[in-house]
């Protein structure tokens, strides 16, 4: 479950303030698949980083897998994050000197498991990559780079899963499978708040939000 | 099975392949090791050519009894004081002293067959107590029953090796005639067993004169006489100190520049070594501060990332005094050419570089990566983009 109690997030920005966030709440039930979708700018990003623990808010609380993340300590909310939660980036942001394998298995550097690379290579091979294993980010095509990132979030099996504009660097068919891959962790019971600035015919989420210039219409 | 990536492999993946940041920084810190161990090198070489020089012009302290009246004493007149000859075993003894190779002896101008020489006793050369040295150039060991004559006298009298000689009634064997030295009054020195000579001159256990080669001291030290002076009277109060400045001061003079420069260079090399470290660590953190924070978003614990970036500083650091040892030594081997005795630095200052220098780095690198990490995740991947 991820809940957002009348969030604000501001900043400055040379002599003005930006109201990212401004008096934001939603939630997303336990098992269910949210799309939250707006315009450029609206504070879509902000969000996700919020309700990733990557960010505090200005005011406001989070909670996210039943604990409110500004109680926590920036090292129990990464490990809340290595054990709960995964992130998926518009910018893919793949380590440029490790391969496709090898970044799939970065989240091993914050918690062990067993099979971790059998795991991370049927993922890749589910997400059309079997064949890519050893190519590192430069030698791969964006919906390549976005499927690595994904197969990456999902090493864990993460009970949350946020993910930010992920297919707004993609063609149709790369979109697709990675669609299919977050409707298929849906049904396999996880939370997903899905951010995309125009609508996803591909997924049927239980709730939508939609944001606009920092608030909730 | 690779079911779990480490640090150490990140490590060396990540140097793979920046491999113009991980050479320059190579470069910097392999320079500046090689600059401190070459810094070494020169001192120790120009120090043991001063010393070697300064051993060659010969004593640059006399010791001799209280009343003895300086300016006589340079016109060959010994007068007749004296003073007990264990007092060269009272100050070689000494290890505070700051003066070493001690040579007693009992000189005494005499006529020689018309000819006006310096019968000179002496006694094998005494090193400070605790140090190892090799004997001075102008020290001489004559046995007993035998005689060395200067060039000056030797000549005039007709002398040489193997001749026999009388003097004060007694005959000895001419054992060497020693190099013309061109300076009074060395060359017309007849030197002898320091026993032969008191028992001739009727002052057995007895000596006139202690040369001594001073000093250790200090480089900070201001008044270097004054220093020698009251070392020695410290131990014989009774006594004479007259330091030959010129070559006492040169000496000095020697090891303070040496240690100034030395102290130069490293300030130079530190700062620059730094400066470049921090420099080309910045722009490292700098061009991987995606990856920094798609780590923390993976929720990878701090001491893990600084462990990354340290890890590779600590490499390169290691890697690169090793190689600045390595240069060091191929430099002292060239500086060696050059000086009397081998220059190479000890192992000590070698274990040092290993071990300082990385140290350093990553005192140096660390103020980046701390900076880098202090930063939200959410503003390093680019939160300001709403």
């Amino acid at each position: 479950m991820i809940r957002l109690e009348n969030v604000s997030k501001h900043f400055r920005k040379g002599r003005g303030l930006v109201r990212a966030l401004d008096g934001v709440s939603f939630e997303v039930p336990r098992g269910a698949l949210a799309l939250l979708h707006g315009p450029s700018g609206s504070g879509k990003t902000t969000a996700i980083n919020i309700a990733a623990g990557l960010t505090l808010p200005t005011a406001g609380s989070i909670t996210v897998a039943g604990q409110p993340l500004q109680a926590l300590s920036p090292r129990a909310r990464a490990k809340l994050r290595s054990r709960d939660l995964a992130v998926v980036f518009q910018m893919f942001h793949l380590v440029p000197y490790l391969t496709t394998l090898e970044n799939v298995l970065l989240p091993t550097l914050a918690s062990s498991g067993q099979d971790t690379e059998t795991r991370a290579r049927k993922l890749l091979d589910e997400l059309g990559l079997s064949e890519r294993v050893g190519h590192y980010p430069s030698e791969l095509s964006a919906g390549e780079r976005q499927r690595c990132a994904l197969a990456r979030a999902l090493l864990n099996r993460p009970g949350i899963i946020l993910a930010d504009e992920p297919t707004g660097n993609l063609d149709e068919d790369s979109a697709h499978i990675v669609l299919d891959m977050l409707e298929q962790n849906r049904r396999e019971g996880a939370t997903i708040l899905l951010v995309s600035h125009q609508p996803v015919e591909r997924v049927h989420p239980d709730v939508e939000f939609h944001l606009k210039a920092g608030k909730l219409l | 099975m690779l079911n779990r990536l480490t640090l150490t492999r990140l490590i060396v993946r990540e140097m793979q392949r920046s491999k113009v940041n991980t050479l320059l920084c190579l470069i910097v810190v392999t320079l500046a090791a090689g600059v401190f161990v070459a810094m070494m090198d020169i001192n120790m070489a120009s120090v043991d050519s001063t010393r070697v020089m300064m051993k060659n012009m010969g004593f640059n302290v006399l010791v001799t009894p209280q009343g003895v009246d300086p300016a006589r004493y340079q016109a060959l007149d010994f007068q007749d004081v004296d003073m007990p000859e264990e007092y060269t075993a009272r100050l070689s003894n000494n290890a505070l002293i700051l003066a070493q190779h001690f040579v007693g002896k009992y000189q005494k101008t005499i006529d020689l067959d018309g000819h006006k020489v310096v019968l000179t006793g002496v006694l094998a050369e005494v090193p400070r107590a605790g140090t190892e040295k090799t004997p001075m150039p102008t020290a001489y060991t004559v046995p007993q029953g035998q005689v060395f004559l200067g060039a000056a006298a030797a000549r005039a009298m007709g002398k040489t090796a193997g001749d026999k000689i009388t003097i004060l009634g007694r005959t000895f064997d001419v054992g060497r005639v020693l190099d013309e030295i061109g300076a009074m009054p060395e060359d017309i020195r007849i030197y002898a067993h320091l026993h032969d000579v008191q028992e001739l001159l009727g002052r057995p256990g007895r000596i006139n004169a202690v040369d001594a080669l001073a000093c250790q001291c200090p480089a900070s030290a201001k008044d270097i006489v004054a220093l020698v002076k009251k070392s020695i009277n410290d131990i014989l109060p009774d006594v004479n100190v007259q330091p030959y400045q010129s070559i006492l001061l040169a000496r000095h003079q020697q090891r303070v520049l040496m240690h100034r420069l030395e102290l130069a260079a490293l300030a130079i090399v530190i700062l620059g070594s730094a400066s470049a470290v921090w420099g080309l660590t910045s722009q490292n953190v700098t061009n991987r501060r995606h990856e920094i924070g798609v780590l923390r978003a993976l929720g990878v614990a701090d001491r893990k990332i600084y462990g990354l970036f340290v890890g590779k500083i600590f490499v390169y650091g290691l890697l690169g005094a090793a190689l600045g040892c390595w240069l060091g030594r191929i430099f002292s081997g060239w500086l060696s050419v050059a000086t009397t005795s081998p220059v190479v630095a000890p192992l000590s200052v070698l274990v040092y570089v290993v071990i300082v220098t990385p140290l350093a780095c990553i005192v140096f690198g660390l103020p980046p990566i701390v900076s880098r990490l202090m930063q939200e995740p959410g503003d390093i991947l680019g939160e300001g983009t709403t």
